[in-house]
């Protein structure tokens, strides 16, 4: 850094070695062509004198080798010089004032968030004019989950994944274990071997301990939604996504994983960190971007990422998790065969294992045979979440091929909650869903009711089980319903039928069908207790936010660190400059009358 | 010392890495059994197995994101990517994942990561062939982008890369893998961020990098007769730039002439003409001249694309033009 601030004086010295003699853009900046573009003559040209510089009359060349002196020391005077004439400098910008004005504001009711000019804002009892009527779309009424592309989704009671190849019935039925009532329904057989019928399956799946756990975990993740919503609301937190409706599908689906399962995850899975302990600080440090942050102040709220918790940071582009996945599991796969292959070698050998082979990808006899020790079996698996749109991107082909082809073990799980902002399942695919498409990448399939926490537990276990046994992917479609808006960047009442989200709620609402269902067992806490224990979670989540934001964010002088993993001397510049730039602005805001102006 | 070609110095150095810690891998298309396109892994797979030589499926964005999610879960991949400009498949895993995980994830995920591959204007391989992506990637934070050269530096520099925690973005060229030159038989390793200089001189820094070195290289005999003396500096490292050795050489010959390959607009002098405006406007005697290929795609017919490469000649021209210009201003 010091070797380049002297520069200056080097160049000045060096000048005055040359006996003064001024070099070509040591010519004033008045001096020069004015007008621009124009085809100027060269600097040495002009430094020569053999071509007249054009220069308004009162700023004659003669003068330049003084100002070449004063202007070899410091830089700056050369640019904001006074011997700029006044016609040169552009004149001032539209107040901001002026066209603030211009632009139509939300108080008016006229702008939406994408800036569109809709109606203004309707009297109150004026009915919603109808949406867009798509000829494909059952009248509200009917429950028409908009996931699958028949009409009615089929439910099954039995586990129905379909085979890796060979043909598989469509649509693929949605395994639900437990009614809209709470109760099970005709030959529930659960799909990890809980056996057949409510008892059996509810023992095998833990019990009242574990259920009632998880319909807390529900709960919490619900309350603490809304209070960081509301908390957007009010401008305390920049952005949020909540995830009502999907709460046993995700949560569900963290209970039947390893909880040292490596999650990749889209961004309304909170439901995967709250059950693997992850504190109310540190959802709202993160949303709050404050110094204890899990990303340092650096990510969108939402964008939530924990090591120890093997959950991956989020990142705000769809998809890209997926092929991700694949590398994850490659990586757990390669890591275990070769832990296993050294341990071989040590059996054998009596000595420190090698490195070498380690077995074909497909597993079963590739190019070189597997060492006898090597089991298909890994411990640990990569779970990859994703949505019904974004599995429309190009990175999930690319994923789904790329998972039976190597032979990972990767567990695709797609929450297919209807919507990809405004647009419906049924404009996103014209498959049978997701599920679908995995016997035509070679993989299992397999399609679960999302909204029974109880199909959610049995068949991801199943599903897992597969994946980790196999050392192959699995795909699994969980229906569910996004009851909220994709953020609280749009308004779903813009797209929805009127109805619709009533509907689901009645029919569809996870917890309400957990909690039916605890009811009649006797293993639900009563309205009343349940209200004082939800009311206790919202005052913890606000209590958390007051901390969180009484914490400091991270200083300016953090912005450098982590790009890479020690600051490289580009940086240290930019950093030294900004911290330069900050020092003058704090002098300046301190520092009483200056000459101000300048920017 | 032996002598070697270029692509067999990558794959020793590929080989020796991968002999030392079992966690390097390599994936790509073609890459095992058939040995590489460019034949830089040739017979690793039967050496290190199908599963650590992976073959994959064409899609450059997955199998970029698959070495994206195995360096943050413990391995250190080398993506092999057949022809640098398929790589803008995976521009987006590149941009918003590898080169941006480190920092959104607070300095907790890291990503050892090297994606290699052949770029530049080949022999009549047809503009998608023949792209040069180096300051496409250049702007990108969070990634370190070295240029080989030779089969020296070549593998120097792509046994740092394996080693280094950071994504790496190594570009090779299509028409120096036979480039066949000694190099010493015991291990040795380049520094990612620093400058090669091919000679040192004392009236021109000509600022240079991948096969225009070679271009270079061959204008000097004319320079040299005629009395010129440039100092030839290879760039070797892309992002971030080595500006405190090119300061060093500049404060020396005061002039600087850029030969490249990519195209004008944008391109690495683009950058390097914005840094050396930024700390070095002192030291010049002329304006920075960059001689860059033209803004246009690259076409098949054979003289045409000729045209299209800075030739020696070109070379020559432009040092001998700025050496005089400014020789006439000084007496």
């Amino acid at each position: 850094m010091a070797a380049l601030t002297t520069m200056t004086a080097a160049g000045a010295v060096r000048a005055a070695a040359r006996g003064g003699a001024p070099r070509a853009r040591r010519v004033p900046v008045a001096s020069r062509s004015v007008g621009g573009l124009q085809a100027r003559p060269t600097s040495l040209a002009r430094a020569s004198g053999k071509v007249g510089v054009g220069a308004p009359a009162g700023a004659p060349v003669t003068s330049a080798p003084a100002t070449t002196a004063a202007a070899a020391v410091s830089p700056g005077p050369r640019f904001h010089s006074a011997a700029t004439p006044a016609a040169r400098r552009r004149p001032r910008s539209t107040p901001l004032s002026e066209t603030a004005a211009a632009l139509p504001s939300y108080a008016d009711g006229v702008v939406t968030s994408h800036g569109e000019a809709t109606a203004p804002p309707r009297p109150p009892g004026t009915p919603t004019p109808p949406i867009k009527d798509y000829p494909h779309h059952p009248p509200p009424r009917v429950i028409h989950h908009p996931s699958a592309q028949h009409a009615f989704t089929k439910f099954t009671p039995r586990w129905a994944a379909t085979p890796a190849q060979g043909p598989a019935p469509l649509p693929i039925p949605a395994y639900r274990l437990v009614d809209a009532r709470g109760h099970f329904v005709a030959g529930a057989t659960g799909a990890a071997g809980e056996g057949v019928g409510e008892d059996n399956i509810l023992a095998g799946l833990g019990g009242r301990p574990r259920i009632e756990g998880l319909f807390r975990t529900m709960l919490r993740l619900r309350e603490m939604d809304a209070v960081l919503t509301s908390a957007q609301r009010q401008g305390r937190v920049s952005f949020m996504m909540s995830t009502a409706g999907e709460e046993a599908a995700v949560i569900g689906a963290a209970a039947a994983l390893r909880p040292d399962d490596e999650v990749l995850a889209q961004y309304r899975e909170h439901g995967v960190l709250l059950h693997r302990g992850w504190g109310l600080a540190e959802f709202v440090n993160q949303c709050v971007g404050n110094v204890k942050g899990s990303c340092k102040g650096r990510q969108m709220p939402i964008h939530y990422g924990s090591v120890e918790h093997h959950f991956h940071t989020i990142s705000s582009t769809l998809a890209t998790q997926m092929p991700q996945a694949v590398g994850v599991a490659y990586a757990l796969k390669l890591r275990h065969r070769l832990a296993a292959a050294k341990a071989a070698l040590r059996e054998d050998n009596g000595g420190d294992g090698g490195v070498g082979s380690c077995g074909s990808p497909r597993g079963n006899g590739g190019k070189s045979a597997p060492p006898a020790a090597v089991t298909t079996a890994v411990p640990t698996i990569a779970a990859c979440f994703f949505g019904d749109g974004a599995s429309s991107e190009g990175d999930a082909h690319a994923a789904f091929n790329f998972a039976p082809v190597l032979g990972t073990p990767t567990l695709f799980l797609c929450r297919n909650n209807g919507y990809a902002i405004s647009t419906p399942a049924s404009e996103q695919y014209a498959s049978d869903g997701i599920a679908g498409r995995g016997p035509g990448y070679g993989m299992p399939a397999a399609r679960i009711d999302g909204s029974d926490l109880l199909a959610v537990l049995s068949g991801i276990a199943a599903a897992r089980a597969a994946v980790a046994t196999t050392c192959r992917p699995f795909l699994v479609e969980l229906l569910a319903y996004r009851q909220n808006a994709h953020s609280t960047s749009d308004d779903a009442s813009r797209y929805r039928r009127d109805g619709e989200r009533d509907a689901y709620i009645e029919r569809a609402d996870p917890v309400a069908r957990l909690r039916a269902l605890l009811h009649r067992r006797g293993w639900w806490m009563g309205a009343s207790e349940e209200g004082v224990w939800r009311a206790a979670v919202r005052a913890e989540v606000v209590a958390a936010l007051a901390a969180a934001e009484a914490l400091p964010r991270p200083g300016w002088e953090d912005l450098f660190e982590d790009v890479y993993d020690a600051v490289p001397q580009g940086l240290v510049r930019q950093r030294d400059e900004l911290g330069a730039h900050i020092a003058r602005a704090v002098a300046r805001a301190g520092g009483g009358s200056s000459a101000g102006g300048g920017p | 010392m032996s002598k070697i070609f270029m692509f067999d110095a990558l794959r020793a150095a590929t080989d020796e890495e991968m002999a030392k810690d079992p966690t390097v891998c390599v994936i790509g298309e073609d890459v095992g059994h058939y040995g590489g396109s460019y034949k830089v892994t040739k017979d690793l797979h039967s050496k290190y197995g199908d599963l650590r030589v992976l073959d994959t499926p064409i899609a450059e964005n997955s199998f970029t994101g698959m070495a994206i999610g195995a360096a943050i879960t413990g391995l250190r991949p080398i993506v092999e990517g057949m022809n640098m400009s398929f790589l803008l498949l995976a521009f987006n895993q590149i941009s918003n994942n590898a080169g941006m995980l480190r920092y959104t994830s607070g300095g907790n995920f890291t990503l050892p990561l090297v994606i290699r591959g052949p770029g530049g204007v080949g022999r009549q391989l047809g503009a998608e062939h023949s792209q040069r992506l180096e300051a496409y990637f250049q702007a990108i934070p969070g990634l370190k982008i070295v240029a080989c050269s030779t089969p020296y530096n070549a593998k120097g520099l792509l046994k740092s890369a394996i080693r280094d925690n950071n994504p790496v973005v190594f570009f090779e060229h299509v028409l120096l893998y036979n480039l066949q030159e000694e190099i010493p038989q015991e291990e040795y390793f380049l520094p990612l961020n620093k400058v090669e200089f091919v000679r040192k001189g004392k009236d021109i820094t000509i600022l240079t990098y991948s096969r225009m070195r070679h271009h270079v290289i061959q204008a000097l005999p004319a320079l040299l007769k005629e009395g010129y003396d440039p100092e030839v500096i290879d760039l070797i490292s892309l992002k971030p730039l080595d500006i405190d050795s090119i300061s060093i050489s500049v404060k020396k010959t005061h002039k600087v002439l850029i030969v490249e390959e990519c195209m004008k607009t944008a391109g690495i002098g683009a950058e390097l003409i914005a840094q050396i405006n930024e700390y070095l406007f002192d030291e010049l005697d002329a304006p920075v001249v960059r001689l860059s290929s033209q803004d246009i795609p690259t076409p098949y017919n054979g003289s045409l694309e000729q045209a299209t490469v800075i030739q020696p000649s070109q070379i020559v021209d432009s040092v001998k033009s700025i050496i005089t210009s400014v020789k006439a201003i000084i007496t």
